[in-house]
């Protein structure tokens, strides 16, 4: 069974989308299993609150710090490697090489956040997901994964009434 | 507008950064100048400031690339969902299978939030960096600690301008005065006015400093500048980056869409002017007489400058013709917390409208405009 929303409604309003999230949680569906989609974030709200603490600033300074040291390592060992004459000053001169540990560092963090973005967020995924296109019209769409057979009536019911609208099933 | 603003950015950079290759002269040939272990024996020189530029335009344009492009993920998502043919196909491709759950929201925004941190030190530099290539070298008039922060003024300065020209020109030709209203670009006149005073500051104290110390070569450039054959150039600068904005952006009737873009239009000859004043004159009269030469701008020259612009023009319409230029997802969450949050009458007008008497119900001019508010 595919752990993929099986039944779905859409909501008109973000008001509309928290009662049909509270309906699930009363009726005992557990909340890794409501899905919620949506055009836009809706942030204040309790169906969007859900804790998604995310490592990212950390994985940026740790992509800073991994740039900053590739950078010095490129520039210290490019000019020890082929030394050019500097009338006895330094061979790896602080400020030259310290301009590039700062880009490297820039350029580190900025990919690390992206490549974090893409890995976390699921992107690129062009399978088959639950969806509906009357999501980009503004309407919110709550659904049910791993959905029990003895529970369907009851979660069909919660979502109908918090919509107000038909409750679809996916890939029917 | 972050998305108007960024695309001038992302272009720009890459149209210049297309330009050492262009001056190679032989751009064919321009891979002999890469360091590849090969029989030229070539390394990068960690001392040249043309090296730094490498890395910080690098650095800079991903990171431009990246603040520009990750937003738009969901707006092609959105695109998509109302697409037909070949391009539903595309924008599918473009969507990376967006869907708008809450964790892809948080992560984007967690995201947008980093690289909002990140892009402005990345900006500050490239700028600075730019401006070492001049101050590090020894050449009358470059050899300047002031150009540093010279450099960032004036690109904030110009690339405000050039977003208001932008700005304008799509606002006039998408119809999107409902989205960019005269509120924006009354503030953004605001902006432009303290840059101008900025820019003023940082032009006076170079030019100050270098004539207090009466060094024979830097006067032998700054006289010709001043009062010299480029003394039009000079003060047509002068009115183009300061008098005429300063006069026309600090009158508050006058900070109008039309008023802006014409300050902007003479800010953006100005800024051109003042670096062509900086590249030019200090290189007909450097350290060594035997240098020193006078300087036409041949044909092929023109045609290269005036195909930049012409690049700049043709990315931009495409860029706006297949991504929106406007962020719809930003500017729906925007307007749903105006409705929560209620914003004072007054934000939401431009003066002009404040005058003219008591604004009508929410528009969705107003809506779009009290999301910038907030």
């Amino acid at each position: 069974m595919p752990k993929e929303p099986v039944i779905y409604t859409l909501c008109a309003d973000p008001k509309a989308a928290e009662r049909a999230v509270e309906g699930l949680r009363r009726a005992g569906v557990k909340a890794r299993d409501i899905a919620v989609i949506s055009s836009e974030p809706f942030e204040g709200h309790k169906f969007f609150q859900r804790n998604y603490r995310t490592p990212m600033p950390w994985l940026a300074a740790f992509g800073g710090a991994v740039g900053g040291v590739s950078g010095y390592l490129l520039a210290a060992l490019t000019q020890r490697s082929y030394p050019l004459p500097t009338g006895n000053m330094p061979i790896v001169a602080f400020w030259p090489t310290g301009v590039i540990v700062y880009e490297m560092t820039m350029l580190g963090a900025i990919l690390t956040t992206v490549l974090t973005l893409l890995i976390s967020a699921g992107l690129p995924n062009w399978r088959k997901q639950i969806y509906d296109r009357e999501v980009s019209d503004g309407m919110i769409l709550v659904g049910v994964t791993n959905l029990n057979q003895e529970s369907r009536i009851e979660v069909n019911s919660v979502l109908k009434q918090a919509s107000g609208g038909p409750v679809k099933e996916f890939g029917a | 507008m972050t998305r108007c603003a960024e695309v001038i950015t992302v272009f720009a950079l890459m149209i210049g950064a297309s330009f050492p290759v262009i001056h190679l002269g032989r751009p064919w040939l321009a891979f002999w100048l890469f360091p590849y272990p090969s029989e030229r024996g070539i390394w990068p020189n960690f001392r040249s400031p043309l090296l730094w530029d490498f890395f910080a335009i690098s650095t800079y344009l991903t990171g431009s690339t990246a603040f520009l492009l990750l937003p738009i993920i969901p707006d092609w998502a959105l695109v998509r969902d109302t697409a037909m043919g070949w391009r539903r196909k595309l924008y599918s491709v473009l969507a990376l299978g967006w869907r708008g759950t809450p964790r892809q929201w948080h992560r984007l925004e967690s995201a947008m939030h980093i690289m909002a941190v990140a892009i402005i030190p990345v900006a500050v530099s490239v700028h600075t960096i730019v401006s070492w290539d001049f101050a590090m070298a020894p050449v009358p008039m470059w050899h300047s600690t002031v150009f540093g922060p010279y450099f960032v003024a004036g690109a904030i300065f110009s690339g405000i301008a050039a977003l208001i020209i932008a700005m304008a020109i799509l606002r006039k030709v998408l119809h999107l005065e409902d989205y960019l209203t005269p509120l924006h670009f009354d503030n953004l006149g605001k902006l432009l006015l303290m840059m101008c005073l900025l820019w003023l500051y940082f032009f006076v104290a170079e030019r100050l400093t270098v004539w207090y110390g009466n060094e024979t070569s830097e006067m032998a450039v700054y006289w010709p500048i001043q009062r010299g054959p480029f003394a039009p150039l000079f003060w047509f600068m002068i009115g183009c980056n300061f008098l005429v904005p300063f006069i026309i952006l600090s009158i508050k009737q006058f900070r109008t869409v039309a008023g802006t873009v014409v300050a902007s239009s003479t800010i953006v000859v100005g800024m051109w002017i003042e670096r062509f004043l900086i590249v030019v004159p200090p290189l007909e009269h450097k350290y060594l007489p035997f240098a020193w030469g006078t300087y036409h701008p041949r044909p092929v020259e023109i045609i290269i400058t005036a195909g930049t612009f012409a690049a700049m023009a043709l990315l931009y319409l495409l860029f706006v013709k297949f991504v929106p230029i406007i962020s719809i997802w930003e500017l729906k969450a925007g307007i749903r917390q105006a409705t929560i949050v209620p914003i004072p009458e007054s934000l939401l007008r431009a003066p002009d409208l404040i005058e003219a008497g008591p604004a009508n119900s929410m528009t969705p001019a107003a809506e779009s405009t009290s999301s910038e508010a907030i």
